[in-house]
């Protein structure tokens, strides 16, 4: 425990373990980036020296027939392409394996090499038999399954030590100084001791080597073969080589950074049986360092100025730096590429490539993002202040989102300057760059309401398993939003393509029936974009969206007062009331404006029985029409179920519950389509065109358009929800300022 | 101690002892006479040759400097001298490192025992050339003679040690050095204290302690 004057009583500290630390996600980022690298170099191998280029070539002349047969034969020539590159997939694979198998080795002969060149021995108990009987009471209190190995170099100076190893050969280091330190300063000793054994416990150790065996893996068995093969590629050797250099940059800084924030910890979970306070005055006789940047930036340890001050008060550990965020959104996306191209052999909708894609990489940014707005929340819920905005972090993550394609080293070879960031700079991917970021900021938003919903709901009691639920839904909100923005991104020529077609559309059915500017057409019938949000996934998403907060409504016993969890010293309490989530109110207002819709569906039906001549009803471009009007309608509605929600409810609470009310209208909405056709020719006033009074709907068609509803409604609902926000804290704000002026004149 | 320095240094070094008795068992106990062990053990395996005459000289040298400077070291003194002759050269390397998942960049050094054991050896290497100019021949007998000495002198012990080697005889001609042999002497060792990072105060008291055995031996 970190040394207070005598008779201060000290607020207790927030925990940093009461959750899962995102720096286990940054690691885990790491290597993701490391194995999509391998695939990338491993493909290029395959090009340079594993296969026959006339081979290739042939077989793809044997293809060109295939897509000489139109649309409908896309799919046969994507996989007779696929196939001549199939080989290509095993040779990324067994790079993989190699790089993996070879980082294994490393390991496993890690702690032995680094035992034998650091002049440990073991340290028996004939050595020192008072010190080896501390060393296992420390062992034991640090709650560690096996006893790590204790070894010594006699010759080591200073009083420190050091751990290392792998899980079953964890290995303690300690240096003759640090023996001597038993006796002239016992509780020095043991505050070394517990730090070191912390490393163990918090897993440092073992995601530290894992980390840098499988660095040094990749640089044998993938970056060494590859140099070879680059020696005859003149110019194309620096493009290739700087983005290289970036890679083992953004790899050891992030190291760097990432066992800074380790070795805090370490502090902390040693600081916690630490009594004496000897962990304080222990890192206060450290030698001050320099302070630098540039020493700052590449030191693993943080300065003892800083671990000290984090011993008293943890709540900076609560924090995610922007320049975080940014590393973390560019080591997730500098690879996408690779592992994208990787799965397109395998799998031919390029919308489910980029999913699977962003499925290797959007949970790891969850898990450091995510984790961190939950982290932040539980800390502002502990101090009684509002959690930080999330905006500047979802502009942070991003840049580094954007920037990360260009560093890629794919990159450097396809150079068609089509990644976000070289579009930004062209003057022409701003719309782009602005819908990510939006998506981004709604996301961290999410999260961040989620969170503070949850922690004031759960209050004194463990919100793990909430946290888990929320990030799990968060990173396949993610998942979905980066493989299909990045894949829209990919395909943005078709979409060229695909949004003059629906131009033609708008104007063949204007001359039949009114449908707006053509804009608002292409919004919501483009072919591409309703492809897109189709995606069997989205509307789960969607669902999950607001059905995960509002859980929270569910929750009936909730405890307040000590929640030993949450802090690291004692007495620490939780005592903040019942957040205002409501389930039925917003189930109630969808409901009713549910019912409104199926009103004006009516009316508009009965309208167009009444106003428009028979033979135009027949045509295709009215129906066409017609049913653009009721998607309007409908997404008008939810926008409005969505505002009256989000005004009657409070807080964090609005968001959630304005895409409640949303969903139960946008669902009533569809139904009101799907069922007007048949409704319309039961009752007369309402037909459009006659037929029989049966359901012929198909089921296909229901799921389709309700799809279609609740996809592109969440978009106005939300439109819906901030502008009712927004009027709500303007008036809220006016009554305050009336009120004080009543207060200054009274 | 009536504010004498010597009793006062034996006291503390008296108290040290008890301490480390209770830490590292008897050890202490044993070293206090087989301290010169390991190098005794195998100068009688050996055939003695001058270089393991010096080694001694060096390692006695040493432990004489760490039970004035540094008593609390002595448990160690056996392990750290078979360690740093398994590699002398060791010390020269990294200090101060900002070792991966170590404690900190590394603290202040505590550890007197290697650095005695270099700083022994960079003088013994001019005391013995010294020796071997004046004595030729003779000069091996001198450097046991030395060696012998500097172990009578530790702990009180003035009685002629019971493992002494043949072929080593008492030499009362050993050459005393000169006042200002010995301030040299003084300030090779401090600055070589101070070049392996021992604090200035720790240097200071490093280099009093082995004028002091060379003075006095």
């Amino acid at each position: 425990m970190a040394r207070e004057a005598p008779g201060v009583a000290r607020k207790p500290r927030p925990s940093p373990f009461a959750f899962p630390s995102d720096t286990t996600f940054r690691f885990a980022l790491l290597i993701a980036a490391v194995l999509g690298a391998t695939l990338y170099i491993w493909n290029w191998i395959w090009t340079a020296v594993g296969s026959d280029h006339r081979d290739i070539s042939d077989a793809v002349r044997e293809c060109i027939p295939i897509s000489q047969q139109g649309l409908a034969a896309a799919g046969a020539f994507r996989s007779c392409i696929n196939e001549i590159y199939v080989d290509s997939t095993w040779w990324m694979l067994g790079g993989v394996a190699l790089v993996l198998g070879t980082a294994t080795a490393i390991a496993l002969l890690w702690p032995r090499v680094k035992e034998r060149r650091a002049g440990f021995r073991l340290l028996s108990s004939e050595d020192a038999p008072q010190v080896r009987k501390t060393l296992g009471e420390l062992a034991k209190e640090a709650g560690l399954l096996s006893e790590p190995r204790w070894v010594w170099n006699p010759l080591g100076r200073a009083a420190t030590a050091v751990a290392f190893g792998h899980p079953g050969r964890y290995v303690i280091g300690l240096t003759g100084g640090l023996i001597v330190r038993h006796t002239t300063d016992p509780s020095g000793f043991r505050a070394v001791i517990r730090h070191e054994l912390a490393h163990i416990r918090n897993h440092d150790v073992l995601l530290t080597y894992a980390t840098l065996s499988l660095w040094y893996a990749f640089l044998i068995a993938a970056a060494l073969p590859f140099v070879l093969t680059l020696f005859d590629e003149g110019q194309f050797i620096f493009s290739i080589l700087w983005r290289f250099l970036v890679l083992a940059l953004i790899v050891y800084l992030t190291r760097n950074a990432v066992l800074r924030s380790r070795e805090i910890y370490a502090d902390l979970r040693a600081s916690v049986s630490d009594r004496e306070g000897a962990l304080s005055r222990v890192l206060s006789q450290l030698p001050r360092q320099s302070s630098h940047p540039l020493r700052r930036l590449l030191a693993v340890h943080p300065s003892p100025e800083q671990r000290e001050t984090v011993l008293r008060d943890t709540r900076p550990l609560f924090e995610l730096g922007l320049i975080t965020a940014f590393a973390a959104g560019l080591t997730a996306m500098i690879n996408f590429d690779s592992v994208f191209s990787f799965l397109s052999l395998w799998i031919s909708d390029p919308i489910d490539s980029g999913q699977l894609a962003a499925l290797v990489f959007a949970p790891l940014l969850v898990g450091v993002v995510g984790m961190a707005l939950w982290r932040n929340c539980f800390v502002a819920l502990t101090e009684g202040t509002s959690p930080r905005a999330v905006w500047p972090l979802a502009l942070a993550l991003t840049a580094g989102l954007a920037i990360g394609p260009e560093l890629s080293l794919a990159e450097s070879v396809d150079g068609d300057n089509s990644s976000l960031f070289s579009g930004l700079l062209r003057g022409g991917g701003i719309v782009w760059v602005a819908a990510l970021i939006l998506l981004v900021w709604l996301l961290l938003g999410w999260i961040a309401s989620c969170a503070s919903l949850w922690l004031q709901t759960l209050a004194a009691d463990s919100p793990r398993k909430a946290c888990a639920a929320a990030l799990l839904v968060a990173a396949g909100v993610l998942t979905i939003v980066l493989g299909a923005y990045f894949t829209l991104l990919e395909l943005s020529p078709v979409i060229a393509a695909s949004t003059s077609a629906t131009a033609l559309q708008h104007e063949q059915v204007s001359g039949v029936i009114w449908v707006g500017p053509r804009w608002m057409w292409q919004t919501l019938m483009d072919p591409t974009a309703l492809l897109i949000i189709r995606q069997p996934l989205i509307p789960l998403a969607l669902l999950l969206l607001w059905l995960l907060p509002l859980a929270a409504a569910l929750i009936r016993h909730r405890r307040t007062g000590g929640a030993l969890w949450a802090f690291l010293d004692p007495n620490g309490r939780i005592d903040v009331d019942r957040p205002s989530v409501e389930l039925r109110r917003p189930l109630l207002v969808g409901a009713a404006t549910g019912l409104a819709c199926l009103l004006v569906y009516g009316l508009y039906r009965s309208f167009n029985h009444s106003f428009v001549s028979w033979n135009t009803r027949l045509t295709d471009e009215f129906v066409l029409g017609f049913y653009f009007w009721q998607v309007i309608i409908a997404l008008a509605c939810q926008a409005l179920a969505a505002g009256l929600a989000a005004g009657l409810a409070r807080g964090a609470a609005r968001v959630p519950e304005a895409l409640c009310a949303a969903t139960v209208t946008g669902s009533m909405g569809a139904l009101g389509i799907v069922a007007g056709s048949t409704v319309g020719r039961c009752v007369e006033p309402l037909s459009i065109r006659p037929g029989p009074c049966t359901w012929t709907v198909s089921l296909d068609f229901t799921w389709d358009v309700w799809r279609q509803v609740i996809a592109q409604g969440s978009v106005t609902a939300l439109a819906g929800a901030l502008i009712a926000i927004g009027l709500v804290g303007l008036r809220t704000s006016t009554r305050h300022q009336a009120l004080e002026k009543a207060q200054a004149s009274g | 101690m009536n504010g004498d320095p010597q009793a006062g240094l034996l006291f503390r070094t008296s108290r040290t002892v008890r301490t480390m008795e209770r830490t590292f068992g008897n050890k202490v106990r044993r070293n206090g006479h087989e301290r010169a062990g390991p190098v005794s053990k195998s100068l009688e395996v050996h055939p003695m040759n001058e270089e393991r005459l010096d080694e001694m000289l060096v390692t006695e040298l040493a432990h004489s400097v760490v039970e004035q400077a540094a008593p609390e070291e002595l448990p160690l003194f056996s392990a750290i001298s078979n360690a740093y002759w398994n590699d002398p050269k060791s010390l020269e390397r990294g200090a101060g490192r900002d070792e991966m998942l170590g404690f900190g960049v590394d603290a202040a050094i505590v550890l007197v025992t290697p650095v005695a054991l270099s700083v022994a050896r960079e003088v013994t290497e001019i005391i013995v050339e010294h020796i071997r100019e004046h004595f030729k021949e003779a000069s091996k007998e001198v450097i046991g003679t030395l060696v012998e000495r500097i172990r009578g002198r530790g702990g009180g012990r003035r009685e002629e040690p019971k493992d002494k080697q043949p072929g080593v005889e008492a030499n009362p001609g050993v050459p005393r050095l000169t006042d200002e042999q010995l301030r040299q002497v003084r300030e090779l060792a401090e600055t070589k204290a101070r070049q392996l990072a021992l604090p200035p105060e720790k240097a200071s008291l490093l280099a009093d302690s082995l004028v002091g055995s060379l003075a006095t031996a």
